[in-house]
């Protein structure tokens, strides 16, 4: 096989040909250093309050950390492949100072940095002090794999280069398509080189630890290399070889069975702790689960097995300090607690290409490898995932079979707002049709309304209120949604101010920042916010299922779950927006009372500017309590909330956002209306409609006071949900 | 290079709460409930032992006992070597499953896998619902060892994984047939000297291994 010939061909000489590839491996490296560098800048603007202190990192992990961590590996990662570039006389600087950097091998700083992912995260959350003598630590086997990497730049080690390096060029151009081979030969050869490593004398007397570093070595230079044409995602989004040990999500596309585990998982996210048993874990620590879910949706971040493996690994460890903490000094737990905390954690988690990566490790790792600790938590991830794949009845859950019906075909009907059209497409997914016709009379109605509506706005408002249901405020939402083909190369942060707005409306999907800053392009470059309102009407048409509009009429506040805070909230601003157009049409004479109350909504849901249609209404309208208006319409600090951040967009960090949320549950009495104006006023808005506001304010808090006295339908549930949210 | 180090897999089976990871908390640490630190991380268990100068490395994986994640048991015993299944002699239900595991890992790695069925709670001995010796019938009858443990008084248990390490070293040098039913002989002679008499303060009653 050739590979194999990879192998001996050191040893009759392919000279000229690995020279050449050493030239290819410089172009590359030049070529895509630029492309990794741009991303670390924006990462760390990101978190400013993130200082590049390794050591500093507690269970807080930001992601800079993690980048930070990537970064210095991918300069280790760099040094690696300047190996041959030594060779060949083209040293660049960078790759010199890693160089030196490594030779001084000062213990702790370049060992540890360049020892790939998260690893003093990894030290952060570790539990115990892992008391079973002799066994390899993550931490060992990353400092021999550093090792390694010393090593392999001696000069004894030159053919094991070029063996890795023909093999590497050569797998890209011949290699097997098929993954099952792919695995079959790399496996092989990492076997081969790995006997071979060790029987030169440069590694003569390695101890385990050491075996194990120098397997993990050529796994990451092997997979690193090979990464864009295994990783089934990585193929069919093109990617292209690119240095280092990160890879940006948006640049991968799911496979369709990512896609069908995702589409799975999401019906499924109804599942809440008690259906699996673990209430008492989970509802005491929400931080640690947050935290566990946000370590889980880092796999995508990694190129090789091992890391990715790592990710899970980080995971579980969450999951143990949370089992910890329930039982502090109580019974051991096993695994009878541990899967069904992991479970939950991964039906909350949901990342996406979960399947890709499974079969990847499974695929590339070698099986005989399998029996290490982080082997086995990953097995525990398979196992979850395949119980969750298996949940298709409810018997192995703790619900009611009615209840587990219900909220199924409810998650199902609401896929359309979790998952991206794209998605929903290759899904061949069908919505319901009986909703065409509700959706052209709400149509008419909003035509007679606003005709100039701005797609823009249209578009990025859409996106908002169709992600906001997937996402957990608390936690990263901005890996919670799939990557955009179109947006292949878009980094997360990268896009600022600058991109265009239709751009953005493409990629805003996977990127909550993104969706920020297109709000704010969107709000500087037209003055037609006004009409978010309007639009967000248009929006609905698409998306939601009009015949249900008023699904939590008869709610209870214990009825609402945490999945449906979002519903809660569109369904109540279709309803503000359906009483202004109906009053509107009425267009009677003004009353004091409804006329201000008028104003509060179109103030706060507008912000901005005053449109013609405002103090169309503000004129025009009034009597509106004639017709079964629900009194709590107006008071809608939920609705005005959630406008304020989608429209005015400063930087608004998820967890403001869930606070923000959280807060109508405030009395109304509260300054809501102050707030209001303090966040969204401080660019766009003019003047004219602070002073309206500051007028209307006394009689918007009577009307508050009074509607909380009416108890709405509609106020309790926020009011519930938002503690749900706590 | 050093002599290389062999590691087998060894797979926790058993209904919840009947102990299985109390035993290996027992084994691991010697800790039993008092003062237990979660040093080990649940799931995954790692021992280094020495037998006849060979380094052997155990690696235990615990699995999740309760019956609706019973099909997930494929995941984890693929690739095992030994099997550790376990139940509550105390209670009746738990052997049955015990059986099923048997039954199961029988179908499913042949003689590849050394089994082990453990009656955990031994120190229950006044409770006891399972006979010792049907037990000890049935585990003949399937090639299987019975052992009886309890993770309280830790009786037992140190025994069980020495003889199972053996048993695995045996099956995976080659001879493999007969070695295993050679051992189980010989092995069955050693579980029986394991005095199962009900200790001083069995009459105590025992608290939940799995917390509750």
């Amino acid at each position: 096989m050739w590979f194999a010939q990879s192998l001996t061909s050191t040893s009759y000489s392919n000279n000229t040909n690995s020279n050449n590839n050493n030239n290819n491996n410089n172009n590359n490296n030049n070529n895509n250093n630029p492309n990794n560098n741009p991303n670390n800048p924006n990462n760390n603007n990101n978190n400013p309050n993130n200082p590049n202190n390794n050591n500093n990192m507690t269970k807080t992990l930001s992601n800079d950390d993690i980048i930070n961590n990537g970064i210095s590996s991918s300069q280790s990662y760099d040094s690696l492949s300047n190996l041959d570039i030594e060779n060949s006389d083209t040293k660049s600087t960078s790759s010199s100072s890693s160089l030196n950097k490594q030779h001084q091998r000062s213990g702790s700083t370049s060992g540890s940095a360049s020892g790939s992912v998260g690893n003093e995260q990894y030290e952060s959350i570790r539990i115990g002090n892992g008391s079973v003598s002799a066994i390899i630590t993550l931490e060992e086997s990353t400092k021999e794999r550093a090792n390694f990497y010393t090593k392999l730049k001696h000069k004894n080690a030159i053919d094991i280069r070029r063996s890795l390096l023909n093999f590497v060029t050569q797998f890209s151009t011949n290699g097997p398509s098929l993954i099952e081979e792919q695995g079959h030969t790399i496996i092989t050869y990492t076997r081969e080189l790995e006997h071979w490593v060790l029987s030169l004398p440069l590694w003569a007397n390695a101890g385990e630890a050491e075996v194990e570093g120098i397997r993990d070595g050529i796994e990451k230079y092997i997979m690193g290399k090979l990464y864009h044409c295994t990783f089934p995602p990585a193929r069919l989004g093109g990617l292209e070889l690119t240095e280092g040990n990160i890879v940006s999500e948006g640049s991968l596309i799911p496979t369709e069975e990512d896609l069908k585990l995702f589409k799975h998982i999401t019906i499924h996210g109804f599942l809440e702790p008690q259906h699996l048993d673990i209430q008492q874990f989970i509802n005491s620590n929400e931080q640690r689960q947050n935290l566990a879910i946000s370590e889980l949706r880092k796999i995508n971040t990694y190129k090789t097995p091992r890391d990715k493996m790592v990710c899970v690994y980080n995971c579980c460890k969450v999951i143990f300090k949370l089992l910890k903490s329930v039982n502090p000094n109580g019974n051991p737990s096993g695994a009878d607690e541990f899967l069904p905390i992991l479970i939950y954690v991964v039906l909350k988690s949901n990342p996406i290409m979960l399947k890709s990566n499974i079969t990847y490790v499974n695929t590339f790792r070698d099986q005989s490898r399998m029996m290490t600790e982080i082997a086995c938590y990953f097995t525990h991830l398979v196992s979850a995932v395949s119980f969750i794949e298996n949940i298709t009845t409810p018997v192995d859950l703790t619900i009611e079979e009615s209840e587990f019906y219900r909220l199924r075909d409810k998650f199902e009907l609401e896929l359309p707002l979790k998952l991206h059209p794209e998605m929903l497409k290759r899904l061949n997914y069908k919505p319901p049709t009986n909703l065409q016709i509700l959706n052209s009379t709400i149509n008419n109605n909003n035509n007679n309304i606003n005709n100039n509506n701005n797609n823009n706005n249209n578009n990025n408002t859409n996106n908002l209120n169709v992600k906001s249901p997937t996402i957990k405020p608390t936690t990263n939402a901005s890996s919670t949604l799939p990557p955009l083909p179109h947006s292949r190369g878009h980094s997360r942060h990268s896009s600022t101010n600058n991109n265009n707005n239709s751009q953005l409306n493409q990629q805003n999907f996977g990127d909550i920042d993104t969706l920020i800053n297109s709000n704010i392009n969107s709000n500087i470059n037209s003055n037609n916010s006004p009409s978010v309102v309007n639009e967000q009407f248009i929006v609905y048409q698409d998306n939601i299922e009009l015949e249900k509009r008023y699904e939590f009429l008869n709610y209870q506040t214990d009825d609402i779950k945490i999945g449906q805070i979002s519903k809660l909230l569109e369904d109540y601003k279709k309803l503000v927006i359906e009483n202004n157009i109906l009053k509107l049409k009425l267009n009677s004479n003004n009353n004091n009372l409804g006329n201000n109350n008028n104003n509060i909504i179109s103030n706060q849901n507008n912000q901005n500017n005053q449109n013609n249609q405002n103090n169309h209404s503000r004129q025009n309208s009034g009597g509106g309590y004639h017709i079964s208006e629900p009194p709590s319409l107006s008071s809608s600090p939920a609705l005005s909330r959630n406008q304020s951040w989608a429209s005015n967009s400063l930087p608004i960090s998820p967890n403001l956002i869930s606070k923000q949320i959280n807060q109508p549950s405030t009395p109304p009495t509260s300054t809501t209306p102050n707030n209001n104006n303090n966040s969204g006023g401080s660019s766009a808005i003019t003047s004219k409609s602070i002073k309206e506001v500051e007028d209307e304010k006394d009689e918007k808090k009577s009307l508050f006071q009074k509607q909380t006295e009416e108890s709405s339908l509609t106020n309790s549930p926020t009011i519930s949900s938002s503690s749900l949210l706590d | 290079m050093t002599d290389t180090e062999k590691s087998f897999k060894v797979v926790l089976l058993g209904e919840g709460c009947v102990g299985k990871t109390s035993i290996v908390f027992r084994y691991i640490d010697n800790i039993f409930n008092d003062k237990h630190l979660m040093t080990q991380h649940a799931g995954f268990f790692q021992k280094h032992i020495n037998i006849g100068g060979k380094r052997i490395c155990l690696t235990i994986w615990d699995t999740a006992g309760q019956e609706r994640f019973h099909a997930l048991g494929p995941i984890y015993y693929r690739g095992s070597q030994g099997a550790l299944v376990v139940y509550d002699i105390t209670d009746n239900d738990s052997f049955i499953k015990a059986k099923n595991w048997i039954k199961e890992l029988k179908t499913m790695l042949g003689n590849d896998i050394s089994l082990c069925i453990i009656g955990n709670k031994c120190d229950l001995e006044k409770t006891r619902v399972i006979p010792l010796a049907d037990a000890e019938a049935y585990a003949k009858s399937v090639g299987a060892i019975h052992y009886s443990t309890s993770a309280k008084l830790n009786k037992g248990i140190e025994e069980l994984f020495l003889d199972l390490t053996r048993r695995m070293i045996l099956n995976s040098s080659g001879v493999v047939i007969h070695s295993n039913t050679n051992t189980t002989g010989q092995t069955t002679n050693r579980s029986e000297r394991i005095p199962i008499v009900p200790d001083s303060d069995s009459g105590n009653k025992q608290p939940g291994c799995c917390s509750n």
